[in-house]
């Protein structure tokens, strides 16, 4: 009942439903969704950038056809643009969608991070497939409403970890399956991200907003905000108002790989530490609208079925794992300075990169060792094509990578080690014991996290990080 | 290692001080007698560095005029306000070279209380000439100080004591009691963290054209440091965090936390150290790594060899704001450590958690310090406790070389020694070096292996250089 409830506040509170637009249930479109031409007409909304290349992929399918393209700044869409010229062009994704319904059958969104959920959400209520960059969303409780969308709306659904359709982490599953190490336990997994400057807070001032860009349609449903040129076109990823920081960023290639191969779902609890930022001695600064320039999370997971429960624990921000003992002194640790995942079972331990690349049972020299039956089948034709292909044979008939069933719990969790994050940043002012300001920190402890209900159940301040307010007309 | 080589390192150690290259003569403790005994019975104490925290060990030794302070030094008038006012009688001198010279038949003791680098010069000037030396923590900038530190207390007979003022406080002999009688096992892990750094770190070195305040002699101050321009961003205290004078947050906190498991666990000379640090960005994939100063965070392991019945240690250290996991037996709401930081010891059959100096140490379960019985300390408090730390070296003194203090050297040593061990690990991987096709690289981001007798990394050459640096002649 209480999660209806939410969900449809959520469904109100989009931009969709507040601006008016009709939501038309599936069985009115009819097969009409489907290309007459067999072709897959692709709507994408934010063409720069990553949302370039993925349209770029996808084109690579001869089947698809990208036939519209969206984007709040002209400087971005420029090569997206000269790429498919008879692609047309909108700002608004919503005056997009609500013209061209009719001819779109499937939708790309690679935003930032804020506005995934709702264009995402949009597209789904219309009928219509969407590939969502990662992090599906920018809040654990839209992650659940996609989720719960894909379902409903019996669309075909892919997050853009494109490593998911790569065959390190199929052989890692192999591996896992076959018994090579035992139970997991423990995940480890770092990232060198980010490879910004996050931190610092929101830059100072206010700037002109180019002619090229919308500044209010880029803010989307995040709250009013003067338009500050650092943020365009990359670095909104280490503010909360816009991204997810290093673990929504990297979190789910990285992540992707330990939470298949061990099977994970959603975590039951959370907790956290950052690197304080000092400008002058003595006193912290306090940046709770920018994510941190390194932390260490670590999420439990509650053993399935008599297994044990296992832990993970995140680094980011140049905080590495301890070398395993199995590791030659002069041996590479994960990517060569990227990241990396390190599963530690009953029986032994998995190493892979980022992507879930070069997976390495240790020592490395037991790898070339073991020989495990393929059983699942590789994706030759990578994940951008699997979409397409799955898109046009309709919901439930192929198999994609990353669909929303997989994807939205992986960015739950992913989203929780943020939630941690910010949670640690809550600050109560306290009586002064020496003419300083102090503070108590009621938040940096364990969270404990009540799944089915979305909610943390030893600190209720933390709740208001599961679930945004949307700005006014969103 | 042999006495013959390490006689020459000595030599090598002398000739490089400044002490000796200013030409003046040292002079064997038999020449002076029993001279250096003040016929008052009070012992006389000269402060080398009378600000900062020597405002608080000056008044401790003086007791309230049960001992003498004999002769003021300082390289900044501002610093030696408060001291001067304090003690107008005593001789006030700038350079502890001329200091020694003139005062050193009225001069019993050093209390020297300066940056991190001058440590080791005057300390073992002080002790050529037979005097006892406080030093405060950590009592070297480079390892292969304190090894020669170790080693002159020895060889000249004089009182020690390091300004780790927790050694002599009741908790910690409380926890070496309660590991020593098994309460915890077999530890083999202990974790400890600080809030260190609470100035600035990871910043560009400060640039710019200043005048040398008046109070201030810039050439003492930096004494066998390299030159460099004054500039008022190293001090007063901020010089904690350049290689050149300080020692980061292992220099300032680590002897705090690190001597409470060193005395307990009977650590010894690690055997193997790695870490990695928290990065810092300028702007989009433009990392900056500053070796002129210490890295914002950190997180480090460091290992001890089976020593006797005692099992192998892992030592993890983390500073900057990082934290370790909370041990499953601390409940969700209960805080870790303190605001300052704290350790976590784990062994076989329980665990212990503390703050710094081992304060408000607990079982954990915290519910278990209920249900034991605790033995009573096996080591005798010390008068005062951790506030008693000055005075017992002062009475130590007094009684001569043999009476027992807290943290003398030859503990003190090997523990600055460990604490060091860290920031050569953190400087090793801050090394970088351009390969064959001019990409930079980080060769010392591994596992390093310490043989402690020679004080030598025997994995990676590069390392070696941060064991001892070389003095600049002033």
């Amino acid at each position: 009942m209480k999660a209806n409830n939410s969900r449809r506040d959520f469904l109100k509170s989009t931009s969709l439903a507040a601006a008016g637009f009709m939501i038309v249930p599936r069985h009115v479109l009819g097969r009409g969704f489907v290309a007459p031409s067999d072709k897959l007409r692709i709507a994408g909304i934010g063409a720069g950038g990553k949302g370039e290349s993925d349209l770029f992929e996808f084109s690579k399918s001869p089947q698809a056809e990208i036939a519209f393209l969206c984007d709040v700044d002209d400087r971005q869409i420029k090569k997206s643009v000269e790429r498919f010229p008879k692609a047309k062009r909108y700002y608004d994704w919503r005056e997009m969608l609500e013209k061209e319904h009719k001819s779109i059958d499937a939708v790309s969104v690679s935003t930032p991070d804020n506005v995934h959920a709702v264009a995402a959400l949009a597209a789904m209520q219309l009928g219509k497939h969407v590939y969502v960059q990662k992090p599906l969303t920018h809040d654990i409780y839209e992650a659940r409403m996609l989720t719960e969308a894909a379902k409903r709306y019996k669309v075909v659904t892919q997050m853009g970890n494109q490593g998911s359709s790569g065959d390190g982490v199929r052989i890692m599953q192999e591996w896992y399956r076959a018994g090579l190490i035992g139970d997991a336990t423990e995940i480890q997994v770092w990232t060198n991200r980010p490879i910004w400057p996050q931190g610092l807070g929101t830059p100072p001032g206010t700037d002109t907003v180019p002619a090229e860009l919308k500044w209010d349609l880029w803010l989307g449903p995040a709250q009013e905000q003067t338009y500050h040129k650092e943020y365009v076109p990359f670095s909104w990823r280490g503010f909360w108002a816009f991204g997810t920081g290093a673990l929504g960023d990297m979190g789910c290639h990285l992540i992707d790989p330990a939470f298949k191969t061990v099977g994970l779902g959603y975590p039951n609890a959370v907790e956290c530490s950052q690197v304080a930022i000092f400008e002058k001695a003595w006193t912290p600064e306090y940046f709770p609208e920018s994510c941190p320039a390194a932390s260490s999370v670590i999420l439990n997971f509650p053993g399935k079925s008599g297994k044990p429960d296992v832990k993970m624990h995140w680094m980011d921000g140049g905080i590495i794992p301890q070398r395993p003992e199995e590791l030659g002194a002069d041996e590479q640790f994960g990517d060569n300075g990227g990241g990396g995942v390190l599963i530690i079972g009953t029986k032994g331990k998995i190493m892979c990169g980022t992507y879930g690349a070069d997976p390495t049972l240790l020592p490395t020299s037991k790898t070339k060792t073991v020989s495990v039956p393929q059983t699942l089948a590789r994706v030759p034709e990578g994940h951008y094509v699997q979409w397409v292909n799955a898109c046009l044979a309709g919901y439930g008939q192929k198999e994609v990578s990353s669909p929303f069933e997989y994807a939205g719990p992986l960015t739950e969790t992913i989203l929780m080690g943020n939630l941690a994050l910010r949670t640690w940043n809550i600050r109560i002012e306290k009586p002064s014991t020496n003419g300083r300001k102090q503070f108590s920190y009621p938040g940096r402890k364990k969270l404990l996290w009540d799944a089915v209900n979305m909610k943390i159940t030893n600190y209720d301040e933390a709740n208001q990080f599961v679930k945004r307010e949307y700005r006014k007309g969103w | 290692m042999s006495s013959k080589k390490s006689s020459i390192s000595r030599r090598n150690f002398l000739r490089n001080t400044a002490y000796a290259a200013s030409g003046i003569l040292i002079l064997p403790r038999h020449v002076l007698g029993r001279g250096f005994t003040a016929p008052s019975d009070k012992l006389n104490i000269a402060g080398v560095g009378v600000g900062g925290r020597a405002e608080t060990n000056l008044p401790r030794a003086y007791n309230n005029g049960s001992d003498n302070i004999a002769a003021l030094c300082d390289v900044d008038d501002r610093m030696a306000v408060k001291a001067r006012g304090m003690w107008p009688n005593a001789p006030y001198y700038k350079d502890y070279r001329v200091m020694l010279e003139k005062e050193g038949k009225n001069i019993d003791a050093l209390l020297i209380t300066t940056p991190d680098h001058m440590h080791a010069p005057i300390a073992m000037a002080a002790m050529e000439l037979g005097k006892h030396v406080y030093v405060e923590k950590p009592l070297t900038h480079d390892i292969y100080e304190a090894r020669m530190l170790t080693q002159a207390a020895k060889k000249y007979k004089v009182v020690t004591s390091m300004g780790n003022q927790g050694s002599s406080g009741d908790d910690i002999r409380l926890i070496e009691t309660w590991i020593q009688d098994g309460l915890l096992g077999d530890v083999h892990t202990v974790h400890v963290w600080t809030n260190r750094p609470t100035w600035p770190q990871g910043i560009p070195t400060p640039t710019g054209q200043f005048e040398v305040p008046k109070e201030l002699d810039w050439n003492l101050w930096l004494g066998t440091a390299p030159q460099r321009d004054y500039n008022p961003a190293y001090l007063p205290a901020i010089w904690r965090g350049w290689v050149d004078y300080g020692s980061g947050s292992l220099g300032d906190m680590g002897c705090h936390f690190i001597d409470v498991p060193y005395f307990a666990l009977k650590l010894g000379y690690p055997v193997s150290v790695e870490t990695s640090v928290g990065s810092v960005y300028k702007g989009f994939f433009q990392e900056v790594i500053n070796t002129d100063g210490f890295p914002p965070s950190a997180k480090s392991y460091i290992q001890f060899p089976q020593r006797g019945s005692l099992v192998p240690v892992k030592m993890i250290w983390y500073d900057g704001g990082i934290k370790p996991e909370r041990p499953a037996e601390l409940l969700p709401d209960e805080p870790m450590g303190e605001n300052s930081g704290g350790m976590i010891f784990e062994g076989t059959k329980g665990k212990l958690m503390a703050g710094i100096w081992g304060k408000n140490a607990t079982l954990l379960p915290t519910s278990r310090m209920k249900d034991v019985v605790l033995p009573k300390s096996k080591f005798p408090f010390v008068e005062g406790g951790a506030d008693g730390h000055q005075q017992q070296w002062v009475k130590a003194c007094k009684q001569g070389y043999g009476a027992y203090t807290s943290s003398d050297f030859a503990i003190a040593g090997p523990l600055t020694e460990t604490v060091l061990m860290g920031n050569l690990a953190v400087r090793s991987y801050q090394y970088s070096e351009t390969d064959a096709k001019g990409e930079k690289i980080f060769p010392g981001r591994k596992k390093l292996l310490w043989d402690g007798e020679k004080m030598e990394i025997t994995n990676f050459a590069p390392a070696n250089q941060f064991v001892k640096r070389n003095y600049r002649s002033y």
